[in-house]
C-alpha cells in the first residue's frame, strides 16, 4: 500500500507496476526467511540450553545483521521501504495480538490474588519511574551533564522509556521456572505498565502542544479519564461478546468456523472502538482478553476452545518475533545522531535509578499493606528490578517522537531509546537465567510450581482475610486493606452474579467453575494445614 | 501507511493522533461490516433462503456502507483506508484464498477428474478469452460498442474470464449436489483465476511491447515459462516443507506452537517466492497447498493438524468475506464513466458466448476420449456454464488495467468489469440454488455423495493401469486420430503419477506409511 502512494500517478508504466509488486515480493520473501530463521534459532538455542541468547535477542541480533548487510549492499529503495518500521503499522496490526494474547493467557488466579501489588507496581510505579527519568534528564541537562531538553519532553521521554517489555523475560522464565507469585508480578506488571506508559506518552505530548498553561491536576484527571474509559470499553466488549456466545446457540459442531471468526474478531473490534473513540487501544483489547477467558471462553464448544488458545498463540508469538526482526533491521537502517554520547549514556543510568526507586518503592507501600508472611521478599524485589528491559514499545514511541519533536531533540531521544533498547534486550536477557539463579528464585519446574502456587495462594489469600481482625496500624494501611477487600468483593461478585449470568451453563464451566467450587470445599482444610504448618 | 501522505514538514502530533484515530474508525467499520455479513450469512444460511448467498451478502452490506458513506462524505482520511490497494489484495488477501482452495481439494474426485479440469482451466479459459477479446474487437469494429484496439480487447478478455470459486461453491455444499460436478466446478474454477492472470499480465506485457513486433508465439511460450516456472517452484516449497517437518522432529507435545508457525509460513512463503522471481504466485500457492495437505500435512503431530486446517479454513474465510466487503464498498466509491452502457450490454453477452464456447467445446473434447459411464452429462455442462460469477480476482485486474492502460480505455473496462460482477454475484449467486434444481443434480445430502463418490470414483480409478490400458486398446482400434492418442497419452501420465506417488513420494517425503495410510488410501 505505501509504496504504492510514491507511484506518481502520471506515469502509466506497467512495468513499474510489476517491479512494485516484484520489490514488495523480494521484501516480505525477506522477512519470512528472517522470521522461519529466527524461529529455528530459537527452538535450538532453547533445546541446548543455552539461556544467553534468548529468542527475542536472537530475532533482533537477525534484524540488525541483515540490515546491516542491507545498508552495505546498496538496496533498491523499492524493496528497503518494506523494511522501514512503521509506527501506524506496529499499532494497528502487531501490538493488538500481543496485548491481548498476555490478556488472554493471564492465569487468572496468581495474578488477581497480587492484584493490589501488580496495579501499585504498574500504575503509581511508573507514573514515578517515568517523572524520576525526566527530572534526572532535565536536572542532567541543567547541570550541563547532557544534553539540554525542555522540561515536558524529558517527561515525555521518561514516560515512553519507562515502557518494560514483557516477551524475552518472561520466556526466560518460563523456561527456568520460577516462583509463581513473582511471574506474575513481572508478567502484570509488564503487561499493564505499556498501557500506562503510551496514556503517559500520550498525556505529555497533548500537554506540550497545549502548552498553554493546563495545570498538573487538569494531566492526571484526563489520564484517568482515559485510562477508566478504554477500560470499561474493553470490559463492555467482552460482556458483549461473552452474552452473544451464550445465546447464539453456535457451538454446534458444524459451526465451528463461524464461531471462531467472530470470536477472533472481538478483540480488534475492541482495539479498534477505543483508538476510534481516542481513547488507549490497548488497555481496552488488554481488559477485553481478561474478560473474555474468564467469561466468552466457556461458552465456545470444546474443538472451538482448542483452536482459539492456539491461534492466539500462533498470531501473537509471530507478531512478537516479527516486531524484534522489523526493530532490529529498522535500526540498523535509520540515520541515527551519535552526537549525543553523553545523553544516553546518563540517560541508562537514569533509567536504571528510576526503576530502582519504582520496584522499591512501591515495594515498601505494598510490604505495608501485606501481612507478614506475604510479604515481597527482597529477592523478588531485586528480580523484578533487574527484568525492566524495553522493548518494541518504547521503540515505536521513540519513533513516534521524532515526528512529535522538533528535529533535533526527537532524533536524540530516538537514539538513546535505540540504544538503550539494544543494551537491554542483549544484555539483560542474556543475563536473567544467571540472575535467577544468583537469587534463588528458580524453582524446579515451572508447571508444579504453577499447580502448588495456585493452592498454596489461593489458600494464603484467604487466610489474609481472616487476620483482618488485628488492629489496623494507619489510615494508609487501613485504606490499603480497603482495597484488598473489595478486591476480595470482587471475587464474591464474580462467583454469585457475573459467571451464572454470562456463561452458558454450569456443567460446561467445568473446567473453571469446578476449580472454584474445589477450592471452595478444600478451602477449610488447606487453611488449617497451612496454619499447622505455620504454627 | 497513511504516514507516507502527512507531509514532513508538519510536525504537528494532534495531526499524528488524529490520522490513528481516523485508521481506528476505518477498520472498525470493517470489522463491523465482517461481523454483520458473518451474522448475516449464518441466518440466512439455517432459514435456507439460498436467493441471498454469503458473498452476495457481503457485496450489499459493502455498497449499501460505501453508498451511505458517500453521501455523508466521510473524512477522507477514513476514506483512504477503504479504498481497493489492488496490491494489499494481491499480497495479502489473496494467498490465504487461494491456499486454502488447493488445501481443502479433495484429492479423489479432483484427481480422477484432472485431465478435464486441467482443460476446461487451461484450454477453456484460453478460448474463452480469445473468443471474448475477439468478440469485443469485432463489436467495436461494427460500431456496436466502444472500440478498443485489439491487444486491449484481448486483456479486457483475460481479465474477465476468472471466475470466481466462492459464492458458486458454497451453495453447492449447502444444497449437496454431485461430487464430480463439484470437482469439476470447483477446479475449474480454482486453476482458472491462475491462467486468468498469467494471460492478462502476458497480455500487458505485449501491450508495452508492441512495438517491437513479438509474435504471439513467443507469448504463448511466455506463458508457459510462467505457468511451468511457479508450478515447480510451488511443488519445490512443498517437498522442501515435507522433508523439513519429516526430519525435524517437531510433532512432539510441547513443540505446537512451534511447529504450526513454522507451517503457516511455508506457503506465504512460496507465494512471496514467485512473485519476488517475477512468476505467478497464486499458481505457485496453490500447488504448495496441494503438495503440503498430501505430504506435509501427515507429518504434523495430530493436534497441529486439526489446528492448522481450522486456521487456514479460518482466515481464508475471513479474507474471502472481506474481499466482497472491500469490493462493494469501493465500487460504490469509486468513479465510473456510465457513458457506454452498450459496452457493458454487449459485454456480458459475448462473456456468456464465450464461456459456452468454453463449457460445451471443452467438454466434447473431454468427452470425445472418455468412456461411456464417464462422460461428462450434458445437465452437468449447463450446471457448469451456468456457474462462471465474476468474482474478486476480475475486480482486482479491471483496478490494475486502470493503471496499465491510457485513462478513457481503462475506465471503460474497469466501469464494464465492476458492472459484471455485481450482476453475476448477485443473480448468479441468487439462482444458482435453483438452478441446481431445475437440471436435477441436488443431491440429498452432499457427505453423503461424497463418500459414495469417493469409492465410486475410486473404482473407477484404482485399477487404472489396467482399465485404462484395455480401454486404449479398444480406442485404437474403433478411432485411429493421432490428437486422442495424445490426449490418452496425456491421461497415462496421470495414472503413471498416481503410481509414482504411491510408490516413491509419498514414503519418502511422509514420516511412515502408515500415518500417510489416512491420505493415502
Amino acid at each position: 500500500m505505501s509504496s504504492e502512494l510514491q507511484i506518481s500517478p502520471a506515469i502509466h508504466d506497467p512495468q513499474g507496476q510489476e517491479k512494485q509488486q516484484q520489490a514488495a515480493g523480494v521484501g516480505i520473501l525477506l522477512q519470512i526467511m528472517m522470521l522461519v530463521l529466527s524461529f529455528v534459532l530459537g527452538h535450538v538455542l532453547r533445546r541446548h540450553k543455552f539461556y544467553y541468547l534468548p529468542e527475542a535477542s536472537a530475532s533482533l541480533l537477525i534484524g540488525l545483521i541483515v540490515g546491516g548487510l542491507a545498508n552495505i549492499s546498496n538496496t533498491e529503495t523499492s524493496i528497503r521501504t518494506w523494511f522501514n518500521f512503521h509506527d501506524e503499522f506496529f499499532f494497528l496490526f502487531l501490538l493488538p495480538p500481543i496485548i491481548f494474547q498476555s490478556g488472554f493467557s493471564l492465569q487468572p488466579k496468581p495474578f488477581f490474588s497480587n492484584f493490589g501489588a501488580i496495579v501499585t507496581f504498574s500504575v503509581l510505579g511508573t507514573f514515578v519511574a517515568s517523572m524520576v527519568t525526566g527530572l534526572l534528564v532535565y536536572l542532567g541537562g541543567v547541570m550541563f551533564l547532557m544534553y539540554r531538553l525542555p522540561f515536558v519532553e524529558c517527561l515525555m521521554f521518561g514516560s515512553l522509556i519507562s515502557a518494560t517489555d514483557p516477551v524475552t523475560v518472561l520466556s526466560i522464565f518460563q523456561e527456568l521456572g520460577s516462583d509463581v507469585n513473582l511471574y506474575a508480578l513481572v508478567f502484570g506488571e509488564s503487561v499493564l505498565n505499556d498501557a500506562m506508559a503510551i496514556s503517559l506518552y500520550r498525556t505529555m505530548s497533548l500537554v506540550r502542544s497545549h502548552s498553554s498553561g493546563q495545570n498538573f491536576f487538569m494531566v492526571i484527571v484526563r489520564f484517568l479519564e482515559t485510562f477508566v474509559g478504554s477500560m470499561s470499553a474493553g470490559v463492555g466488549v467482552g460482556f458483549t461478546s461473552a452474552l452473544l456466545f451464550k445465546y447464539a446457540g453456535l457451538d454446534v459442531d458444524n459451526l465451528q468456523n463461524l464461531e471462531c471468526c467472530l470470536f477472533v474478531l472481538f478483540p480488534y473490534f475492541s482495539y479498534m472502538l477505543a483508538e476510534g473513540l481516542s481513547l488507549s487501544g490497548i488497555v481496552s483489547i488488554l481488559f477485553t482478553g481478561i474478560v473474555m477467558k474468564h467469561y466468552t471462553y466457556s461458552n465456545l464448544s470444546a474443538n472451538s476452545q482448542r483452536f482459539v488458545s492456539a491461534f492466539f498463540h500462533l498470531i501473537s508469538s509471530l507478531a512478537e518475533t516479527f516486531v524484534f526482526i522489523y526493530m532490529g533491521f529498522d535500526i540498523a537502517m535509520e540515520k541515527h545522531s551519535w552526537s549525543h554520547l553523553g545523553f544516553i549514556f546518563f540517560s541508562i543510568l537514569f533509567i536504571v535509578i528510576a526503576r530502582a526507586a519504582n520496584v522499591f518503592g512501591c515495594g515498601y507501600l505494598v510490604n505495608l499493606a501485606r501481612p507478614a508472611h506475604r510479604k515481597i521478599p527482597m529477592t523478588h524485589q531485586k528480580a523484578l528490578w533487574y527484568s525492566g528491559l524495553r522493548g518494541a514499545m518504547a521503540f515505536a514511541l521513540a519513533l513516534q517522537s521524532v515526528h512529535d519533536l522538533p528535529e533535533g531533540h526527537g532524533q536524540t531521544i530516538f537514539t538513546a531509546t535505540t540504544a538503550i533498547v539494544v543494551l537491554t534486550v542483549l544484555l539483560i536477557g542474556g543475563s536473567t537465567g544467571t540472575m535467577l539463579e544468583a537469587l534463588e528464585v528458580v524453582g524446579d519446574s515451572h508447571d508444579t510450581s504453577l499447580g502448588d502456587g495456585f493452592e498454596v495462594v489461593n489458600s494464603r489469600y484467604m487466610t489474609s482475610y481472616d487476620d483482618e481482625d488485628t488492629p489496623p496500624g494507619s489510615g494508609f494501611r487501613t485504606k490499603l486493606r480497603e482495597f484488598h477487600k473489595s478486591a476480595a468483593s470482587f471475587t464474591e461478585l464474580d462467583r454469585n452474579y457475573l459467571t451464572p449470568f454470562f456463561t452458558s451453563n454450569n456443567g460446561d464451566y467445568d473446567d473453571e467453575g469446578n476449580m472454584e467450587q474445589h477450592h471452595e470445599e478444600r478451602i477449610p482444610f488447606t487453611r488449617r494445614g497451612n496454619l499447622n504448618n505455620r504454627g | 501507511m497513511e504516514e507516507v501522505m502527512i507531509s514532513p514538514v508538519e510536525h504537528d502530533p494532534q495531526g499524528q493522533v488524529k490520522q490513528q484515530q481516523a485508521a481506528g474508525v476505518g477498520i472498525l467499520l470493517q470489522i463491523m461490516m465482517l461481523v454483520l455479513s458473518f451474522v448475516l450469512g449464518h441466518v440466512l444460511r439455517r432459514h435456507r433462503f439460498h436467493y441471498l448467498p454469503e458473498a452476495s451478502g457481503s457485496l450489499l452490506i459493502g455498497l449499501i456502507v460505501g453508498i451511505l458513506a458517500n453521501i455523508s462524505d466521510t473524512e477522507t482520511s477514513i476514506r483512504t483506508w477503504f479504498n481497493f490497494h489492488e496490491e494489499f489484495f494481491f499480497l495479502f488477501l489473496l494467498p490465504p484464498i487461494i491456499f486454502q482452495s488447493g488445501f481443502s481439494l479433495q484429492p479423489k474426485p479432483f484427481f480422477s477428474n484432472f485431465g478435464a479440469i486441467v482443460t476446461f482451466a487451461i484450454i477453456g479459459t484460453f478460448v474463452a478469452s480469445v473468443v471474448t477479446g475477439g468478440l469485443v474487437y469485432l463489436g467495436g469494429s461494427m460500431y456496436l460498442m466502444y472500440k478498443l484496439p485489439f491487444v486491449e480487447c484481448l486483456m479486457f478478455g483475460a481479465l474477465i474470464s476468472a471466475t470466481d470459486p466462492v459464492t458458486v461453491l458454497s451453495i453447492f455444499q449447502d444444497v449437496g449436489t454431485d461430487v464430480n460436478l463439484y470437482a469439476l466446478v470447483f477446479g475449474e474454477s480454482v486453476l482458472n483465476d491462475a491462467m486468468a492472470i498469467s494471460l492478462y499480465r502476458t497480455m500487458s506485457l505485449v501491450n508495452r511491447q508492441s512495438s517491437s513486433g513479438e509474435h504471439f508465439f513467443m507469448v504463448v511460450i511466455r506463458f508457459f515459462e510462467t505457468f511451468a516456472g511457479s508450478m515447480s517452484a510451488g511443488v519445490g516449497v512443498g517437498f522442501t516443507s515435507a522433508l523439513l517437518f519429516k526430519y525435524a522432529g517437531l510433532d512432539t507435545e510441547n513443540l505446537q506452537n512451534l511447529e504450526c508457525c513454522l507451517f503457516v509460513l511455508f506457503p506465504y512463503f512460496s507465494y512471496m517466492l514467485a512473485e519476488g522471481v517475477g512468476l505467478s504466485g497464486i499458481v505457485s500457492i496453490l500447488f504448495t497447498g496441494i503438495v503440503m495437505k498430501r505430504y506435509t500435512f501427515s507429518n504434523l503431530s495430530e493436534a497441529s493438524q486439526s489446528f492448522v486446517s481450522s486456521f487456514f479454513h479460518l482466515i481464508s474465510s475471513l479474507a474471502e468475506t472481506f474481499t466482497f466487503i472491500y469490493m462493494g464498498f469501493d465500487i460504490a466509491m469509486e468513479q465510473h464513466s456510465w457513458s457506454h452502457v452498450g459496452f457493458i450490454l454487449f459485454s456480458i453477452l459475448f462473456i456468456g458466448v464465450a464461456r459456452a464456447v468454453n463449457v460445451f467445446g471443452c467438454a466434447y473434447l473431454v468427452n470425445l476420449f472418455r468412456q461411456e459411464n464417464q462422460k461428462i452429462p450434458m445437465k452437468h455442462q449447463k450446471a457448469l456454464w451456468y456457474s462462471g460469477l465474476r468474482g474478486a480476482m476480475a475486480f482486482a485486474l479491471a483496478l490494475q488495467s486502470l493503471h496499465d492502460l491510457p485513462e478513457g480505455h481503462g475506465q471503460i473496462i474497469f466501469t464494464a468489469t465492476t458492472t459484471i460482477v455485481v450482476v453475476t454475484v448477485l443473480l448468479i449467486g441468487g439462482s444458482t440454488g435453483k438452478m441446481l434444481e431445475a437440471l436435477e443434480v441436488v443431491g440429498d445430502d452432499l457427505d453423503d455423495s461424497m463418500s459414495e463418490g469417493f469409492e465410486e470414483s475410486d473404482h473407477q480409478y484404482v485399477p487404472p493401469p489396467f482399465s485404462i490400458g484395455a480401454s486404449s486398446d479398444e480406442d485404437t482400434s474403433s478411432s485411429g486420430s493421432r490428437f486422442k492418442m495424445k490426449l490418452k497419452e496425456f491421461h497415462k501420465t496421470t495414472t503413471s503419477f498416481t503410481a509414482l506417488d504411491k510408490n516413491f513420494l509419498t514414503p519418502f517425503f511422509t514420516t511412515n506409511s502408515g500415518d500417510g495410510d489416512g491420505d493415502g488410501e
